[in-house]
């Protein structure tokens, strides 16, 4: 098991990697076989129905990548800033396998000519989050990230940067 | 008696908003701008053509509903008791309110929380609260239930309705378009599709017409779509292949693009069509779906099951288009701000692996976090920032318009980055915005 203290520093870390977008290091959180997973029926299997996100290695690869090609929807980019609260340690199979729910609070804002219409309109993205995690010598390491938005079910105009 | 256009107060007529000469063709920007001809556009476009409202598979049993919209008008799509399917204004004939305020369930009826009047699957009125003494007792219900839609068309699962009860028949309407929307349900060897797997949603702040428009638009690509095709590019198609873009390398790509061709038909409606080459055709016939591949062209003959691997969109007048394996349905909210839900369908009957295999490639593409449509629905919101710039007035939507071919038919035929489609669809624009005058 691991303590609350040591999930929430890795959570945290987590965090800052995506806010300071140094995307690289976020990608290297996860093992070969992470999933990062956003769900639009969470009860649903991904193959069942469609999801907001589904990425294993070589989808986010190509994701962190398509940010650096400054595509439309990127351009101005996004910045963003995670508030992650409610960290809870679920047991998991082992000691080298463990689970941690938390609530994440993700504000989102573009730049550029903030008076044009997309631009400049301050976003808030509250989710439910799990992260399954696995030790890899001695470096906890990304299973899965799952993150339930609680507007996954609406329209939503732009969910292209990382969350 | 005053014409809706003299209510409204329109300083610009519909008919001066399209001006069109042998070599020129041009859209107003209050088109997409002016709050007076969205009300209008709500009355004649969506209150006089077919709209799509569902696809029945997302109501397969007795009871099951989603609500929908034609234009703004809230609608009920049910199955009825009797198998059959029935919309109906979602609007309470008491005193208004809406009677079903969830996306989709399963009902044995609907009453109405105000003042609790009790409507059946079909629409009839069952029972009105405290009737004893409040109403006479012989009152006639059979003219008090839910206000059915004029005209209800299920054209092989697809649902369309017109709220104008002597227009034209949905299939009339859909014209020469027809063949194009069955190679799309053909795909599947018992031509049927399923949307088992809900909806992307997105919205953005610009008017509607953008979205039918840039549906069949294949001039876009090589700009907002580059950073989709550096990654085709850089990692392959190895984690999902988006049917439009087999092809392995950026110049490829590129290349392809100005093969295939657009059409524009009466009514519209219109296509954009990029065929497969001959390697990715012998690819696709030696891969891991080439059961699949055999299955059709024994079913379909070889020609027409090889023009149904090829990547072709269709907009249908004036808010569904059928693409990519997926229904897109564009909602017009107001005249900036519009809502798209895009159902990636399943192909009944094929192989798993298969149905698998584009759901992938849709989801590299398609949705809200995908890399490829949100930088369409980043231009809409763009479009509608400049066109605050009025005294610059006219769009140009000539591209291609010296080499279109008109047939007998009334069908135009150009190159596949030409302007074809959007000029069919504006000329109905005009054509329905003028109650054909």
């Amino acid at each position: 098991m691991i303590k609350r203290e040591k999930a929430e520093d890795f959570l945290y870390m987590e965090a800052r990697l995506i806010d300071l977008r140094n995307f690289c290091d976020w990608l290297e959180l996860f093992t070969k076989d992470g999933i990062y997973w956003l769900p639009i029926n969470e009860n649903s299997k991904p193959n069942d129905h469609l999801s907001l996100i589904y990425d294993d290695d070589l989808r986010r690869r190509e994701r962190v990548r398509r940010l650096a090609l400054s595509p439309p929807s990127q351009a101005p980019f996004s910045r963003t800033l995670h508030v992650v609260s409610n960290v809870e340690v679920v047991a998991g199979n082992d000691d080298h396998d463990v689970v941690l729910h938390s609530v994440q609070m993700v504000y989102e804002i573009r730049g550029g000519d903030d008076r044009q219409f997309e631009l400049g309109d301050a976003r808030i993205f509250a989710a439910r989050a799990e992260h399954r995690l696995r030790l890899h010598d001695t470096n906890w390491k990304i299973v899965l990230k799952r993150m339930v938005l609680l507007n996954r079910h609406i329209p939503i105009p732009n969910l292209t940067f990382i969350i | 008696m005053t014409t809706l256009i003299e209510q409204l107060g329109l300083n610009l007529e519909p008919n001066e908003c399209i001006k069109e000469t042998k070599n020129d063709f041009r859209v107003n920007g209050q088109v997409y701008t002016n709050q007076l001809l969205f009300q209008l556009e709500m009355d004649r476009i969506f209150g006089q053509t077919w709209i799509f409202v569902g696809h029945d598979s997302e109501i397969p049993e007795i009871g099951d509903f989603k609500t929908s919209y034609i234009g703004r008008r809230p609608v009920i799509v049910t199955r009825g008791h009797d198998n059959q399917i029935y919309v109906m204004l979602n609007r309470c004939r008491h005193r208004g309110s809406v009677l079903c305020r969830d996306a989709k369930g399963n009902a044995k009826s609907f009453q109405c929380i105000y003042h609790g009047w009790v409507y059946d699957l079909n629409g009839d009125l069952l029972g009105i609260s405290k009737h004893k003494g409040g109403y006479p007792d012989d009152i006639d219900k059979s003219g008090l239930g839910l206000m059915a839609v004029p005209q209800v068309c299920n054209y092989r699962g697809l649902i369309f309705v017109c709220m104008d009860p002597n227009a034209d028949s949905f299939l009339n309407y859909l014209g020469e378009a027809k063949s194009f929307l069955d190679i799309h349900l053909d795909r599947s060897p018992i031509g049927k599709i399923n949307c088992k797997y809900g909806a992307h949603r997105t919205e953005y702040l610009g008017n509607w017409k953008f979205q039918s428009e840039n549906a069949v638009d294949g001039y876009h690509g090589d700009t907002v779509h580059e950073s989709f095709f550096k990654l085709i590019d850089e990692f392959g198609n190895k984690s999902g292949q988006h049917g439009a873009y087999t092809q392995g390398d950026f110049k490829e790509i590129i290349e392809h693009r100005t093969t295939g061709r657009s059409m524009g038909f009466k009514n519209g409606h219109g296509i954009w069509e990029s065929p497969m080459t001959e390697g990715a055709i012998l690819a696709m016939k030696n891969g891991p779906h080439a059961e699949y591949v055999k299955e059709l062209e024994k079913l379909r003959g070889e020609k027409l099951a090889h023009q149904m691997l090829n990547s072709m969109n269709l907009m249908i007048f004036p808010n569904l288009a059928v693409a990519h394996g997926q229904l897109r349905v564009i909602r017009p909210i107001s005249v900036d701000k519009t809502e798209v839900s895009i159902h990636f369908y399943d192909l009944e009957q094929v192989p798993e692996n298969y149905n698998e295999f584009r759901m992938s490639g849709y989801q590299r593409f398609f949705g809200p976090a995908a890399f490829g449509s949100p930088d369409d629905v980043e231009i809409f919101s763009i479009n509608q920032t400049g066109l605050q710039a009025e005294e610059v007035e006219w769009l140009i939507l000539s591209r291609g318009l010296q080499r279109e071919k008109l047939d007998n038919q009334g069908v135009r035929t150009g190159d596949p980055t030409d302007e074809t489609p959007q000029r069919a669809f504006h000329r109905a624009w005009k054509h329905f915005m003028t109650n054909g005058s």
